[in-house]
């Protein structure tokens, strides 16, 4: 079965030196392409490699990808985007600021099926955030349902929706219907605020 | 079978491979069609026929449920990728025949001996495939097996393996001290056989030991030996100790040599279709034009040479330094760090330390957009790879 890799850089000559990389050394059966904007991403993408504007603006709340995703950064990094991308259903990040060698490495775990330190990270981050927080604000529930306050604290540790779908025996759809309206409620515009928004409520 | 696609060899292979196809065709029993299947697969491989000797293996391993038996097709199958310098189909083929040979409870004679023939096989089509992982995994067993193969010929072929296994271990640069006896162990196992090609390659391993080195005075008289053995046979190999003398010049700087050794070994490459040696020479060709400041040969040199090394050979190097120069005079510091970035790959020649980590501080800086300081950064690279003998 052959594995179709495709990169989306809003840098040309990254996205070509990365395709290079890629191709030098790869197994017979693995094909990777540079899809010239969103639009030419193909669906059969096995894994999809983006920096950080070009995920946000492909998949920030309209759907998740149907495919891994490889976050590629550099040592400059937009926290709040960041945490968009995190959401949305990264699968893994690698800077690539110092050569091919950490998004290679990436690229072999995630087709591999070996777990990130992605997702374990956060929840560092996370847990760091509430042991700092020793005041949390009055409890309010916003009139969110028992299912929406089950779907929130879920997202603020970490879960990417389908990942929610699949914890609450939910579909895919059911649960951005539930995001949608846990936004509503709580006045939050973006997936990262309803997390910090969430730990603030702290659902625990 | 074999009437058509034959006419290119000579008369006599012409004749053997009649002869073999009829004896096939006049076997009566399922043993004698074996067997003489097995011969006629044989002779197609060393008459260059590989696709037609691959069927007949592929036809012996279907007729058959004995896993040591399925094996040893296996093996023939992946020699004759090897042998047709379809690396990844090798590759594909040796794991296959590990994985139907480690069926087998491997402790006959027999099943350990095939093991060990299936297992240097391997070492060789994961070398040329960047597998260095699979390459140790299999020397690791090699090591284990060794002692109960007593044929010479396969032992040599195990010092071969774990050759290939310091090459890669060090990723071609300054190999160990325990790298140059083993190398040189090697040479003297070789030595005791009769065959010019393997006491060749044995003698260009060492050559290639010290060239990595950096020893190149030394390297260089290796591969003047081995080219002294070969005389004018095998231009295959002569190739190899051809190139390597032109980038051990390349590496003191000698301009006139390095063209000499490159424009040699272009005109044997050339003959025999030989890409790889063919594109490392013309990247040596690069490198000559540019310290002529012949920027606009070096340039198209270096970039003919890069199109095929990216895809085939981990010492790409060697087109990328001339094409950065050429390019730093352009001031095209955004393209050239398409080159640098990639000089970073993993599976690649290393490169000295100071060296890379010059390439590192500008690929950090492109990739960040910093486009202020590029210039002066390129040109860093350029003279530290000149003072290393890596330009």
């Amino acid at each position: 079965m052959n594995i179709l890799i495709t990169i989306l850089h809003e840098n040309r000559a990254i996205a070509e030196t990365l395709k290079w990389s890629i191709e030098f050394a790869a197994e017979k059966n693995t094909i990777c392409e540079i899809a010239a904007d969103k639009e030419t991403v193909r669906t059969e993408t096995n894994l999809l490699l983006a920096d950080l504007v070009s995920f946000n603006s492909l998949y920030q709340q309209e759907h998740q990808p149907g495919c891994l995703v490889l976050l590629l950064t550099t040592n400059i990094i937009d926290d709040l985007q960041l945490a968009e991308a995190l959401y949305a259903g990264i699968d893994a990040i690698a800077d690539i600021s110092e050569g091919p060698g950490i998004a290679l490495a990436k690229i072999k775990n995630l087709l591999e099926n070996k777990p990130d330190e992605t997702q374990q990270l956060l929840l560092k981050v996370i847990q760091s955030i509430r042991g700092k927080d020793k005041k949390p604000i009055p409890y309010t529930d916003y009139g969110l349902t028992r299912k929406e306050k089950d779907i929130l604290k879920l997202l603020s540790e970490a879960n990417p929706v389908k990942q929610i779908a699949h914890l609450t025996n939910t579909s895919y759809e059911t649960v951005r219907t539930h995001v949608k309206n846990i936004y509503k409620k709580i006045g939050v515009a973006s997936s990262s605020e309803a997390v910090i928004k969430a730990i603030k409520m702290d659902l625990t | 079978m074999i009437n058509t696609g034959i006419s290119h060899l000579q008369t006599s292979d012409q004749e053997q491979l009649r002869i073999a196809d009829k004896r096939l065709a006049a076997a009566k029993t399922p043993a004698e069609k074996i067997k003489q299947k097995e011969i006629l697969a044989d002779l197609l491989e060393q008459n260059g026929l590989h696709d037609e000797s691959r069927i007949l293996w592929n036809e012996l391993v279907q007729t058959h449920q004995d896993n040591l038996y399925q094996a040893m097709c296996l093996r023939k199958m992946t020699q004759s990728f090897l042998n047709q310098r379809d690396h990844e189909s090798a590759a594909a083929k040796a794991e296959l025949a590990l994985k139907m040979i480690r069926q087998t409870s491997i402790t006959s004679q027999e099943e350990k001996t095939e093991y060990f023939q299936i297992l240097n096989q391997s070492c060789f089509a994961f070398y040329f495939c960047l597998q260095p992982d699979k390459v140790e995994a299999c020397v690791k067993d090699l090591r284990k097996l060794l002692s109960s193969v007593n044929d010479v010929a396969q032992q040599i072929d195990f010092y071969f393996s774990v050759s290939l296994y310091f090459l890669m271990k060090y990723r071609w640069y300054q190999l160990p001290e325990e790298a140059v006896s083993h190398s040189q162990f090697y040479m003297h196992l070789a030595k005791q056989s009769d065959d010019p090609t393997t006491i060749a390659m044995a003698v260009t391993g060492c050559g290639f030991v010290h060239l990595w080195r950096e020893e190149i005075t030394e390297s260089r008289k290796f591969f003047t030996e081995a080219i002294e053995i070969l005389g004018e046979k095998n231009y295959g190999f002569l190739m190899i100790c051809y190139t390597y003398m032109g980038i051990g010049y390349r590496m003191q700087n000698n301009v006139s040599m390095t063209e000499l050794w490159s424009k040699m070994t272009i005109e044997k490459a050339e003959k025999t279709g030989n890409k790889v040696y063919l594109a490392i020479s013309n990247a040596n060709m690069s490198w000559v034009y540019a310290t002529r400041k012949n920027w606009l040969y070096a340039e198209d040199y270096a970039r003919k040479s890069f199109d095929f090394l990216m895809k085939a050979s981990v010492l790409y190097y060697l087109s990328i330094f001339p094409l950065l120069d050429a390019l730093l005079q352009k001031n095209n510091t955004n393209e050239a760090g398409k080159y640098v970035f990639f000089l970073l790959h993993p599976k690649a020649k290393k490169l000295p330390l100071l060296l890379t980590e010059k390439i590192k501080t500008f690929t950090s800086e492109w990739a960040n957009d910093h486009t202020t300081e590029l210039n002066e950064l390129l040109h860093a690279i350029i003279d530290e790879a000149k003072t290393s003998g890596y330009y």
